[in-house]
């Protein structure tokens, strides 16, 4: 019988085609990867779509000088992308982005009328997906707010956390000859915009503090010659924290905004008060050494302070009552200025060790030390940001020259100069404006 | 013409004779024998794969085989003996090491005449010891049988007599070549032998009573020594019987134990048949594992390249260490080495951080270029920010 039938030729090309098809078998390969490097992410942010293309672009420009403020996101220059306005209602052509090795790509509009109104969308180049999408509002005298606002909610979606871009710092801003310095209190955005001076300058103001709510301040006032502690609404006319000390200072706001940690100075021994805005005040600490600089905990159960009852000045935590306080700086050298950070998990503070001045951070019990930078001229004073992760500082480089502020992420990386009008110094960050 | 022919046929002549001249003295070449290694290629398949296995398999729980044939358990020796004290030393018995037993033909009747005159002498200083009993003689009959009875006792003690041998023979069966161990056979004739001393202390402690009784009577009283004797005849055939009730328990035990024995061997070979170990092989259970689990296919080192080649990619958010952000991705890579449609994230946390460390990682792995390590590959990657 003929072997070459139409049934033979079949079944020979179903078996050929079966064979042809079957691929080897796939075992599962299963990998841990661990770890990773560093590296800012690439965002594209092109102008922000508005019928005032300038006020879309000076928008964009704050959120891309916000993000590379940051240190975590290299914005890519808006003339070398392939759009130059963003459109926020259509899906963006990935391919060509892909193409230009941007990571984020960030489409917004921005509309100045009654209010201004801003929608902004986060995309995954990669991953072709949206990542965010999000309109705000806000009035417009404050529309640089908005830059702002749109800021934290890529640095939140981008890196995990929330921003912090939407803030005030609070500082004192000095300005004249080294001999005749002009110390007044000044308030800005935390990009150095909107500068507003709340003092006059007349006295020597020294630490001023921002309350949790963001709208009243304390500070030390040389203005009855002694150094007292004065509180004020932002705005407002300032009033003596107590009377009868004959000098109080370095004040800080409990975390309910209601009641002030401050320091007494009272014949030769310096202890740590508490008193209520109009009340009267409470003892802390006793005992013949110097105790200052108190910081509260966030949830206001303990206090974090500077103490010498040691011997050298060093850090301690007791509860908010009063009582036994506890060291948790051991390193080398002298510890001041403590300062719990807005999380809990952290406490900046300033060490002066091989004479040179030091930032850093350790956990609240005096493990996990870490310095953030180092300088031969004086450097102190630490704030911290609303979302625990940026430090900011000044450092008075001496000679002529006067005191600058200066920030630092904590993880040591982006130390860089916040720029200022005039000379700046003992700043205090607020908590999110929004 | 012709020189030239000449010529030209004297010159290859001379060509070929050269030639043939050359080769003879030639030496012939001679291949060095070279030592050749054995090369096979293999697949690292071969090594990688391991064996499909039951996730519901059930784990065997073998025994070790004990050297011994018993049911009971192996336990822990324990100190034997007394070691404490001193024990008294042990003293030479008169009883000599028994002798295998030989089948021999049981000995003929011509051994009990032999019993027969010894009593002879014993009843002469019987009478010497109680003349008093002379009237008593009387009623001799019934004395003389207990007299005669403890002779024929008191000879076996010391010999184990031809008589006796045919019940040691019951007891102990012809012994069968089996692989039963030396010592258990030792001391199974040991204790067989000690049944028998006990057996025959037993029947001569109670002749010795019987005879004791018989005497006591017969000195005590006249009238109850007849009684007395027949009771003691009666005892003795009590015990007889008991003596051989015993006997016949203890030649069943034996029996039973034989063929105890026998079954087990009988078993052995019946019952023979491969090892039911955990290991691969025909029947038994499969090993405890995954049905589909195949081994990565990836040696040790392919997978420590794919994972240098991810991980020199990644751009980590900046919180994801603090917070020890994880993530597990499933991608497919195809022939060329080229990423398969996109990865997918089958396990990331739900806080910001982590969704920002999940989408940094898929980044990762869609950038990072051919994949040519693993080509044609499933990978399930793990990602921890934190390096421990």
């Amino acid at each position: 019988m003929t072997l070459f039938t139409r049934r033979n030729a079949l079944k020979l090309g179903l078996a050929g085609g079966a064979l042809a098809l079957a691929t080897p078998s796939q075992a599962l390969v299963e990998i841990v990867v661990t770890g990773g490097n560093f590296t800012p992410l690439p965002i594209a942010i092109p102008d922000f779509a508005s019928s005032d293309p300038a006020f879309g672009a000076e928008i964009a420009q704050i959120v891309r000088d916000n993000l590379r403020r940051s240190g975590l996101f290299v914005p890519l220059d808006p003339a070398s992308l392939p759009t130059r306005v963003g459109n926020v209602q259509n899906e963006p052509d990935f391919a060509t982005w892909r193409a230009t090795n941007v990571d984020a790509l960030v489409m917004g509009s921005v509309e100045r009328g009654g209010q201004v109104d801003s929608q902004v969308r986060v995309w995954d180049t990669q991953a072709a997906a949206q990542v965010v999408g999000k309109s705000y509002s806000t009035d417009p005298q404050n529309y640089r707010r908005i830059a702002h606002i749109v800021s934290d909610a890529i640095y939140s979606t981008l890196s995990g956390g929330t921003g912090y871009f939407d803030t005030r710092v609070l500082y004192v801003a000095e300005s004249g000859p080294k001999a005749n310095r002009v110390k007044r209190l000044a308030i800005m955005d935390q990009d150095g915009a909107n500068v507003q001076y709340l003092s006059s300058g007349k006295s020597l103001v020294l630490t001023p503090r921002i309350s949790p709510s963001g709208d009243s301040l304390t500070f030390t006032s040389y203005e009855d010659g002694n150094p007292q502690v004065y509180y004020a609404g932002l705005g407002g006319s300032a009033r003596k924290l107590i009377n009868g000390a004959p000098m109080s200072f370095a004040p800080r706001f409990a975390p309910d905004g209601s009641s002030v940690v401050f320091s007494v100075s009272n014949g030769g021994t310096t202890n740590i008060y508490s008193s209520t805005l109009g009340g009267s005040p409470t003892q802390l600490t006793s005992g013949a050494a110097i105790d200052t600089s108190p910081s509260y905990a966030p949830d206001g159960s303990r206090i974090a302070f500077e103490s010498d009852r040691g011997g050298s000045p060093q850090l301690y935590l007791m509860g908010a009552g009063g009582g036994g306080a506890q060291r948790i700086s051991y390193g080398e050298g002298t510890y001041s200025t403590p300062v719990w950070a807005p999380t809990g998990d952290l406490i900046a503070f300033t060490r002066q060790s091989g004479g040179q001045f030091h930032i850093g951070i350790m956990r609240p019990d005096g493990s996990g030390e870490r310095i953030l930078s180092s300088s031969g001229s004086v450097q102190e004073g630490p704030t911290w940001a609303p979302n625990g992760r940026v430090v900011m500082f000044f450092r008075d480089p001496g000679g002529d020259a006067g005191p600058g502020l200066w920030s630092v992420d904590i993880w040591g990386r982006n130390e860089q100069q916040i720029k200022t009008e005039s000379f700046a110094s003992d700043p205090s960050w607020s908590p999110l404006r929004g | 013409m012709r020189t030239g022919l000449t010529v030209s046929t004297a010159l290859h002549a001379g060509l070929i004779a050269l030639a043939i001249v050359g080769l003879g003295i030639g030496q012939p070449i001679e291949a060095t024998p070279v030592e050749s290694i054995a090369v096979d290629l293999v697949p690292v398949s071969e090594f990688s794969n391991i064996r499909m296995g039951s996730l519901d398999s059930q784990v065997l729980e073998t025994e070790t085989p004990s050297v011994v044939d018993t049911e009971t358990p192996p336990e822990l020796a324990q100190p034997t003996g007394n070691t404490s004290e001193d024990q008294p030393t042990p003293e030479d018995t008169p009883d000599p090491t028994p002798a295998p037993t030989v089948q021999t033909a049981p000995a003929p009747e011509a051994s009990e005449p032999d019993p027969a005159p010894a009593p002879d002498p014993e009843p002469a200083p019987l009478p010497a010891e109680r003349p008093p009993a002379a009237a008593p003689e009387a009623i001799p009959d019934p004395a003389p049988e207990p007299d005669p009875e403890p002779a024929p006792v008191e000879e076996p003690p010391p010999l184990a007599t031809p008589v006796e041998t045919p019940d040691p023979a019951d007891a102990a069966p012809r012994p069968v070549m089996k692989t039963a161990s030396l010592t258990e056979k030792r001391a199974r004739f040991k204790q067989q032998q000690e049944a028998e001393k006990q057996k025959k202390a037993d029947e001569a402690r109670k002749a010795a009573e019987d005879a004791k009784q018989a005497e006591d009577a017969k000195k005590a009283d006249e009238a109850k020594k007849a009684a007395d004797a027949r009771k003691a005849e009666e005892a003795k055939k009590e015990a007889d019987k008991k003596k051989k009730a015993e006997e016949q328990k203890r030649i069943e035990q034996a029996k039973a134990q034989e063929a105890k024995k026998l079954a087990d061997e009988v078993a052995n070979i019946i019952n023979n048949e491969d090892t039911r170990g955990a290991t691969t092989g025909d029947g038994g259970q499969k090993t405890l594992g995954r049905e589909d689990g195949r081994s990565a296919t990836l040696s040790q080192s392919e997978i420590g390249a794919l994972v240098a080649q991810i991980r020199s990619c990644i751009a980590m958010p900046a919180g994801a260490e603090d917070a020890d952000a994880r993530a597990e991705l499933y991608f497919n890579i195809g022939r060329d080495g080229s990423l398969v449609g996109q990865p997918q994230i089958t396990n990331a946390g739900s806080d910001m951080i982590a969704q920002a460390y999940a989408r940094a990682v898929a980044r990762a792995v869609m950038q990072c270029g051919p994949y040519t390590v693993a080509a044609g590959q499933e990978v399930k990657a793990l990602f921890q920010a934190r390096e421990f």
